[in-house]
């Protein structure tokens, strides 16, 4: 049996955890000398015994460690074993010299959601789902190798990199009221592409418009139930309705800025005399040069993200339009969030307003009413959080509440969480006879191999209702409507 | 074994064995194009381009993750799987060598990063150099 180097470290038990709530555990910084603050867990007991069984917890008091942390080191009940931070963490650093770390952003820059609602129920479409996941399949290009339709050179690609979403709106792919239905309208102004390697741009030339492997998706949902009224009618859902929801990220730009900047600070972190016990957690001070770069490099490569889900929106509304015509063929944006990025933000610690950096790997912003960045009509109800289940089970939207930035710096979780590895989920599941198991179901799944279904099947993942249900329970976000797949499309 | 798939939650993680740093990194390339296309370099019989690349690192651990980065990128950017590789020169903190790529239709799996996380190159009971790569899927 091979012996993982972070078994060295001694692992966290629950005799090392307090509980603050029912909801909110803590590893106090006594756990370990080289922990800055305290390490925090959102979960119920139920999915804190399961959080304990990986090592994700030794990867949370790792971050406790990160230069300038404020607060606490914060994990949301999705979480599991990463490398460097574990996936489905928040971190907030003070502005402007604590740490910027990318591997607390991720290889995957900007990976994030989007949904979009139709006018067509349930009955209008029943017929048309298997036509649909082929229409689908056939428009949206996987880029696993191949590359999309779209070529971006030199000058275009870096107008992608300033402006993000908006570039794709300005050459026809999308309209223009889309923006205001998007996290930070679909560009960070921070960006520069000049930050940007040649080799992260040669290798975002042809991905604009394509949604990679792993578990990235275009899924066609059914609105099954809705649980906040008011909520739900200032975002435009009601029950039977038929959304299409995109699940994807920067592709190799974004993992090319993520490899080049780990990378560098890796080699720098010396100069600032800062000692990690985890290389990928590698980080500089934000206002150092190799922070600033960095920051910059992530922002326009959340704009290459943003620009990219804008396009596949394009290639969906096409689809959709090929088989159900103009008039019924209009897809909305109803909202785009990153769970991938890194924010400068304000939140009140110790009862001070301090600017901090927030990393959130894995975790969605879920901002609470009158928060001035979103569209008049969620105002009154806060910003939509979408949370993608599995391709067997059910994704949830959201809605933000104030009560999140007390607790998690106006965080929320991302998705069910894995709960096991690609290679066991392999050997556990039977990809064909799993895809007309969901066939009897009525989901249909399009996807470019049978090894990409069984590495995403349901067994794969924690169970989506527990998790939401958490938040719900906890007041870090509210639900708003239950959505059951009916067609998923996968690279 | 030159390398074996490890259980790990986050991605996949590989266990790459060598006799030496050269035959190490050679290995750690099979496994990562394994990943990327399952069995596609044992059927390679013609190779459609050629690279040399030049890599120095602050140790040989970090060396072999800037070296499979790199072949990464190249092999997204030239749309080749570098099957051929050979070592004009390689020391614990600089490699140069020259790459062999084929052309490709599709990848199996999207390799978004080839982290540093766990990765540390050591002697192993059998007296062979050995380390652990998790790859972010």
């Amino acid at each position: 049996m091979y012996h993982f180097r972070s078994l060295i470290m001694q692992k966290v038990t629950k005799e090392h955890i307090e509980k603050l709530t029912d909801y909110l555990w803590e590893i106090p910084t006594s756990f370990r000398k080289d922990m800055l603050v305290p390490a925090r867990i959102l979960a119920s007991e139920q999915i804190l015994d399961d959080i304990i069984e990986d090592r994700s917890l030794n990867q949370l008091v790792n971050v406790a460690t990160l230069p300038g942390i404020r607060k606490a080191s914060l994990v949301m009940p999705d979480v599991h074993e990463g490398y460097g931070f574990p996936i489905g963490g928040v971190a907030a650093t003070s502005y402007p010299d604590g740490a910027i770390s990318p591997g607390g952003i991720g290889y995957d820059i900007n990976c994030g959601v989007r949904l979009l609602t139709s006018s067509l129920k349930m009955k209008d479409i029943k017929e048309d789902l298997e036509a649909l996941g082929k229409e689908l399949y056939a428009k949206i290009p996987s880029g696993m190798g191949k590359g999309g339709q779209i070529r971006v050179f030199s000058e275009q690609m870096d107008e992608v990199l300033h402006r993000g979403a908006e570039w794709g709106v300005k050459q026809g792919y999308g309209h223009k009221d889309d923006l205001a239905y998007i996290e930070s309208k679909g560009r960070l102004a921070w960006a520069d592409p000049s930050c940007v390697s040649q080799m992260a741009k040669n290798r975002g030339t042809d991905q604009l418009g394509t949604i990679g492997s792993g578990n990235h998706f275009v899924e066609v949902d059914v609105v099954e139930e809705i649980y906040d009224n008011e909520s739900a009618k200032a975002y435009g859902l009601h029950k039977n309705q038929i959304v299409v929801m995109i699940h994807t990220g920067s592709r190799g730009l974004g993992h090319q800025v993520a490899t080049d900047y780990i990378r560098i600070m890796i080699n720098a972190m010396q100069k600032y005399g800062i000692k990690l016990p985890d290389r990928e957690l590698a980080c500089v001070p934000f206002n150092s040069e190799e922070g600033q770069n960095y920051f910059k490099a992530m922002c326009a490569a959340a704009n290459y993200a943003w620009c990219n889900r804008q396009i596949i929106s394009w290639e969906v509304r096409n689809a959709w339009e090929t088989l159900f015509g103009k008039e019924k063929g209009q897809l909305r944006l109803m909202y785009d969030v990153a769970h991938n990025i890194a924010k400068v933000e304000d939140h009140v610690i110790n009862g001070k307003n301090e600017r901090v950096i927030v990393h959130r790997k894995g975790a969605t912003r879920a901002f609470g009413p009158n928060f001035e960045e979103l569209p008049d009509a969620y105002i009154a109800v806060g910003q939509p959080v979408i949370i993608p289940g599995s391709m067997g089970t059910c994704s949830y939207v959201l809605a933000g509440t104030t009560k999140s930035y007390d607790i998690t710096f106006g965080s929320c979780c991302h998705g069910a969480g894995r709960r096991l590895s690609r290679t066991a989920a392999k050997k556990q599941v039977n990809a064909p006879v799993l895809k007309e198991q969901l066939r009897e179901r009525g989901i249909f799944i399009e996807a470019g191999s049978f090894k990409g279904i069984a590495e995403e099947a349901p067994i794969a993942y924690k169970d989506v209702n527990s998790v939401v249900d958490t938040v719900n329970i906890s007041g870090i976000a509210k639900k708003v409507a239950k959505i059951k797949p009916l067609v998923v499309v996968k690279g | 074994m030159i390398y074996e798939y490890l259980s790990h939650t986050a991605d996949v993680a590989l266990k790459v064995e060598g006799a030496s740093l050269k035959e190490l990194f050679k290995n750690g390339l099979k496994g990562m194009n394994d990943i990327l296309k399952e069995g596609f370099c044992g059927k390679v019989n013609r190779f459609d381009s050629q690279m040399t690349i030049e890599i120095t690192s602050a140790n040989r651990t970090n060396l072999l993750i800037d070296f499979l980065s790199e072949v990464l990128a190249l092999t997204n950017v030239q749309k080749s799987i570098y099957c051929g590789v050979y070592f004009c020169y390689i020391s614990d903190t600089k490699l140069v060598a020259q790459l062999y790529g084929t052309w490709f239709g599709n990848f199996d799996e999207d390799i978004k990063g080839i982290t540093y996380h766990e990765a540390y190159i050591h002697r192993n009971e059998d007296g062979n150099l050995e380390t652990c790569i998790i790859f972010d899927l």
